[in-house]
């Protein structure tokens, strides 16, 4: 029999569905915060039509009261405000026979992609009850129908659906009351589990990744930020612009990322911590520059929320495809550093340890983060505060003669005047130069400034960041970024006491850690790589810059499609038998 | 140059199966109504038409039109489109798209078509905001409006693009405004007919994210003054009328940028002499 | 500027009427788009209402055989008088809003014949006028009484608790 991992038995998933401003996303949203006050973890995404606006919506939550990161294998619980277009989330929506299947529009047929999985079906008719309680909202009733079945407290419901209608006033607070009495009314005939005690009112933090991300660079000191919107980053952006100006900072809008990527290596030089923050196209227009930083040595952060490639490809959905772009796309022989968070939590931690990494190096600093960590909002353990020692070295008291900007020191890294610093004046420049910063064409001035930027950026004492190693099993799984959710779940279900497997999931994933990872193999027989991408391109750096053992195995495939626990766990019980 | 045909083609001819997904009420539905029409009057069969954008909601047109069509990257539109028309000068190719896509991050390339005057018909659909990505402001956006990444506004002031268009050397440069389908299809038309690069400028509401502009339609009026040659007077005139003016503004006498293709005298093989030692 | 013979009005009242019904097929077009499906079949009912006047038109008076550009319209308005206005469209369009745009289409083709039957220069013109002003009102009470039978739309239907979606 196989064995069901603490997540699967206390998880439970629920879908809700609906179009035409249906207000589902609201609804759901409410929901996950109802369950982390209540004290659970959890976990949402979202998915769409191509529309802007009236588009089909499926919201995604998960919650439990173990650490969410994966949305769960199945949906317990749907509740469907209609069914027009539900075929768009056919590769996502998960109907079991244990589903219940509440529809919220009497007499529809739900389609095959529901229908055929015979699950239980219930009927509730919103739009009667909305007739007969003026004001009240088909959405607030879904709501209420859902967190009843669930068994989270109303009084809950209630607060959170009257702070988000203060602003329209009484009438609609007290309409948003009685539509979630309505919907607990509803759900008391309900033949349904509703979720295992939780551990009450632990803190926690509702945060989405992208939040997280500009959250962990401003703790990092970033200040200064000039970006051009692009989804799925733009989140970033708009947590940042006001923070920013409250926090003595400035986001600016650039016209293209061209002049994103440039107004923050100006900041950048003039002193201040920067990021940029974008998604592949950006990036691919940012690569001309970032080499400029390369050579200026100047420290910054650009963020890729990396989305469906190549070109416009799929916006809204992730993909593990920039890997290359990233790492091998500068022009030149460029080193700087590119990193990767694994969880929504560990945007903000990685961004911030970006930011250290960055002008501690005085290097660019690519963190690649995705749409799936991005975009999805989830109920967490409050992250641990962290303060990284070291900052940018700069000159005070440079001395106008013999002050060298470029000096190839022992680390690499040599002090940086910041324009103001009386006799500190230097030139920073694309070109090649000497340690003075003049230009030169020399081969032995070459030569030492590529050892210079080379040094800084693989001697530098990255710690036990650059991976996260779970389990010591003799079967190693090696992966990264978002792909790293699904196969923790997967390991705890098929191997929960840790013996058989081994999780590396790589944080640093440029400059390559060779000896570390060796280290980390230690024992190991057996290495299987898992990704998000068609190429696999992570294998491949894997092999071009790691010790990997010729023999190591691959799952890799493309998005849109998120894994799945089982997916994974099928797999490596495969692999493992 | 164009195929005669036996019974006229119409505006739904030019109209591909594809239902847009704009938002209801976008100004860009009419914009699409316009640009059929006047295809339809050019007698060009929609496939000796090229229509080519960039990214946006405005640039999702091609698929709309039952032309050839490239959906491009953001902001290149107009050199894609140029080398088209360039390699390929028999067909009739226009440019669409956004004023994000235009006037910011394509800023550049819309002031060297303009001076390349490569015989294009540039259509933008200037809703000021970037619709697609959820409502900032674009290079046309008035300064105060308030957005999640512009807090309190830009304060930028906004960029014009006609005025800039006569500077760099556009041939034809027209308002028109999306509520005016008879209208913005006659100048389209026009611009169409007119060699060299012609830009129409059409005020194109986006109701998602500007809804205030669903008013532009009792702002809009034709101009009071009619066509002229003159660049300057042109200028003047954009500069300093209040952007709801609508007509032909210019029509230049530039002569489009169009090299000769040489009838082939030579091929690779004749040029080998030249690597004698 | 006015309509000064009768191949010029009865073009325009063949336009008015095609107008209308190719303008309801756009916005059911629109409708179904955003899953409204209600106000989309809404729509479509209108077009083949207006497709049906624009036929007994042609029945009645011969088909429209004289070939307009469209600068030769003289609607003293930015389109058609029949034809909604794009702009007025809405995802959330609720059914009452859109019968009242329907009406206010009928009103503004109503005064449209109205004041040609006062202005235009010779009496045949303006006794044509005033029969298709006559039909016109017909249409305007039609859709009145229509509009009776509707429930009132939901306060704030408009609102819609979910922010756009960014692509
Ligand atoms: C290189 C790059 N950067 C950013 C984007 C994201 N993006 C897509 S459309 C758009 C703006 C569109 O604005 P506009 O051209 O005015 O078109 P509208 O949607 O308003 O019609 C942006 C920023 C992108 N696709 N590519
Ligand atoms: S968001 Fe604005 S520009 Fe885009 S389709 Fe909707 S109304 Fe049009
Ligand atoms: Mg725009």
């Amino acid at each position: 029999m196989k064995e069901i991992s603490e997540f699967q038995r206390k998880a439970c998933t629920i879908a809700m569905l609906g179009s035409g401003g249906a207000g589902v996303m609201t609804a759901a949203e409410i929901l996950l915060r109802a369950a982390g006050r209540a004290g659970y973890y959890g976990l949402m995404t979202k998915s769409f039509g191509p529309q802007i606006r009236g588009g089909e919506a499926a919201a995604f939550v998960t919650l439990s009261t173990a650490p969410v990161d994966i949305q769960g294998d199945q949906v317990d619980l749907l509740f469907a405000m209609d069914w027009q277009n539900t075929e768009r989330f056919a590769g996502e929506l998960h109907i079991s026979s244990d589903t219940l299947v509440i529809s919220g529009l009497p007499g529809a047929e739900p389609p095959a992609i529901v229908a055929g999985h015979q699950p239980t079906l219930v009927e509730v008719n919103l739009k009667a009850m909305t007739r007969s309680h003026k004001g009240t909202r088909p959405n607030m009733v879904a709501l209420g129908v859902v967190a009843g079945a669930l068994g989270l407290a109303q009084e809950t419901v209630n607060d959170l659906v009257n702070e988000r209608l203060t602003a329209k006033g009484e009438d609609a607070m007290a309409h948003g009351t009685a539509a979630i009495e309505l919907g607990y009314g509803e759900a008391e005939d309900l033949d349904f589990d509703p979720l295992p005690a939780s551990d009450g009112d632990t803190p926690r933090w509702i945060i989405s990744g992208n939040q997280a991300a500009g959250y962990g660079a401003m703790r990092g000191g970033v200040r200064f930020a000039a970006a051009y919107p692009i989804t799925p980053a733009t989140e970033i952006l708009e947590w940042l612009a006001p923070r920013l100006q409250k926090a003595g900072g400035l986001l600016v809008q650039a016209e293209d990322e061209l002049a994103s990527i440039n107004m923050i290596i100006g900041g950048a030089f003039g002193g201040a911590a920067v990021l940029t923050a974008t998604s592949g196209p950006g990036l691919a227009l940012m690569s001309e520059s970032i080499g400029l930083a390369v050579a200026a040595e100047i420290p910054l952060l650009v963020i890729d929320v990396m989305r469906g490639g190549p070109s416009t490809g799929i916006p809204t959905k992730s993909e593990q495809s920039d890997l290359n772009i990233a790492v091998y796309g500068l022009h030149g022989d460029a080193p700087h550093v590119v990193t990767a968070p694994n969880s929504i939590p560990d945007c903000l931690f990685t961004a911030q340890w970006s930011t250290h990494l960055a002008e501690s190096m005085q290097v660019p600093v690519i963190m690649l983060s995705d749409q799936s960590f991005g975009q999805a909002l989830g109920i967490v353990d409050r992250p641990a505060e962290l303060a990284f020692a070291t900052r940018r070295q700069v000159a005070t008291t440079p001395a106008a003669a013999d002050y060298q900007r470029y000096a190839a020191t022992l680390s690499g890294v040599s002090p940086m005047a910041i324009p103001g610093t009386p006799g500190g004046q230097y030139i920073a420049d694309g070109l090649e130069h000497t340690e003075t910063g003049t230009p030169s064409s020399g081969v032995a001035d070459h030569n030492k400034q590529l050892e210079k930027r080379l040094t800084k950026v693989v001697d530098f004492d990255y710690g036990n960041h650059w991976a996260e190693i779970e389990g010591s099993g003799p079967a190693a799984i090696i992966t990264w970024g978002s792909t790293t959710g699904p196969v923790r779940q997967a390991m705890q279900r098929i191997d929960p006491h840790g013996e058989r497997l081994r999780l590396i999931s790589l944080r640093l994933i440029s400059p390559a850690q060779p000896d570390r990872l060796a280290k980390a193999l230690a024992g190991c027989g057996r290495i299987m790589v898992i990704e998000q991408s068609q190429m696999a391109q992570f294998f491949g750096h894997l092999k071009a810059q790691f010790d990997l053992p010729i023999h190591a195995d691959l799952y890799a495939r493309p998005g849109p499609q998120p894994f799945r626990a089982d997916e994974i766990a099928a797999k490596l019980e495969d692999w493992l038998s | 140059m164009s195929t005669e045909t036996a019974c006229p083609l119409t505006a739904r001819d030019y109209k591909s199966e594809l239902k847009p997904v704009w938002c209801p009420g976008c100004g860009d539905f009419s914009v699409l109504m316009a640009i059929t029409k006047a295809l339809a009057e050019t007698g060009r069969r929609p496939e000796e038409i090229a229509v080519i954008s960039g990214i946006g909601c405005s640039s999702r047109l091609p698929a709309y039109t039952n032309c050839y069509g490239f959906h491009g990257v953001h902001g290149r539109a107009l050199p894609l489109a140029a080398g088209l028309k360039l390699s390929r000068p028999d067909l009739l190719v226009i440019a669409a798209g956004g004023d994000g896509d235009g006037y910011s991050i394509g800023g550049n390339h819309f002031l060297h078509a303009c001076r390349r005057n490569v015989d294009l018909t540039y259509i933008v659909m200037d809703n000021q905001v970037y619709g697609m990505t959820k409502g900032q402001p674009s290079p046309t956006t008035p300064p105060e409006w308030d957005s999640a990444l512009a807090p309190g506004g830009t304060g930028l002031r906004p960029f014009h693009p006609l005025v800039i268009a006569l500077a760099a050397g556009a041939n034809f440069v027209a308002r028109s405004f999306s509520g005016d389908p008879a209208n913005t299809a006659q100048l389209v038309l026009e611009a169409i007919r007119h060699p060299g690069f012609s830009l129409i400028e059409i005020l194109s509401p986006c109701v998602t994210f500007r809804p205030e502009d669903r008013n532009w339609a009792k702002r809009v009026h034709p101009a009071a003054v009619d066509e002229t040659q003159d660049r300057a007077r042109a200028a003047r005139r954009v500069l300093t009328d209040d952007g709801f003016n609508t007509g032909i503004l210019f029509r230049g006498d530039r002569p489009p940028y169009q090299p000769p293709y040489n009838p082939a005298e030579a091929g690779p093989v004749d040029f080998e002499v030249e690597f004698r030692p | 500027m006015t309509i000064t013979d009768v191949a010029t009005l009865l073009a325009h009242a063949h336009a008015m009427e095609q107008e209308a019904a190719e303008r309801y097929e756009e916005l059911a077009a629109q409708m179904y788009a955003v899953n409204n499906s209600k106000i989309g079949d809404l729509f479509t009912k209108l077009a083949e209402i207006e497709a049906k006047h624009a036929a007994q038109l042609s029945l009645e008076h011969g088909a429209a055989n004289l070939a307009l550009t469209a600068s030769d319209y003289k609607w003293n308005s930015l389109e058609s008088p029949e034809a909604i206005p794009i702009g007025e469209m809405h995802y959330l369009l609720p059914e009452r809003r859109a019968m009242t745009l329907a009406l206010a289409a009928e009103h503004r083709a109503l005064a449209f014949y109205e004041r040609l039957a006062d202005d235009a220069p010779n009496e045949k013109l303006r006794a044509m006028a005033a029969e298709f002003a006559a039909d016109e009102a017909t249409h305007v009470r039609i859709v009145q009484a229509w509009l009776l039978r509707l429930e009132a739309d939901v306060e704030n239907w408009h609102e819609d608790m979910d922010p756009p979606v960014s692509l």
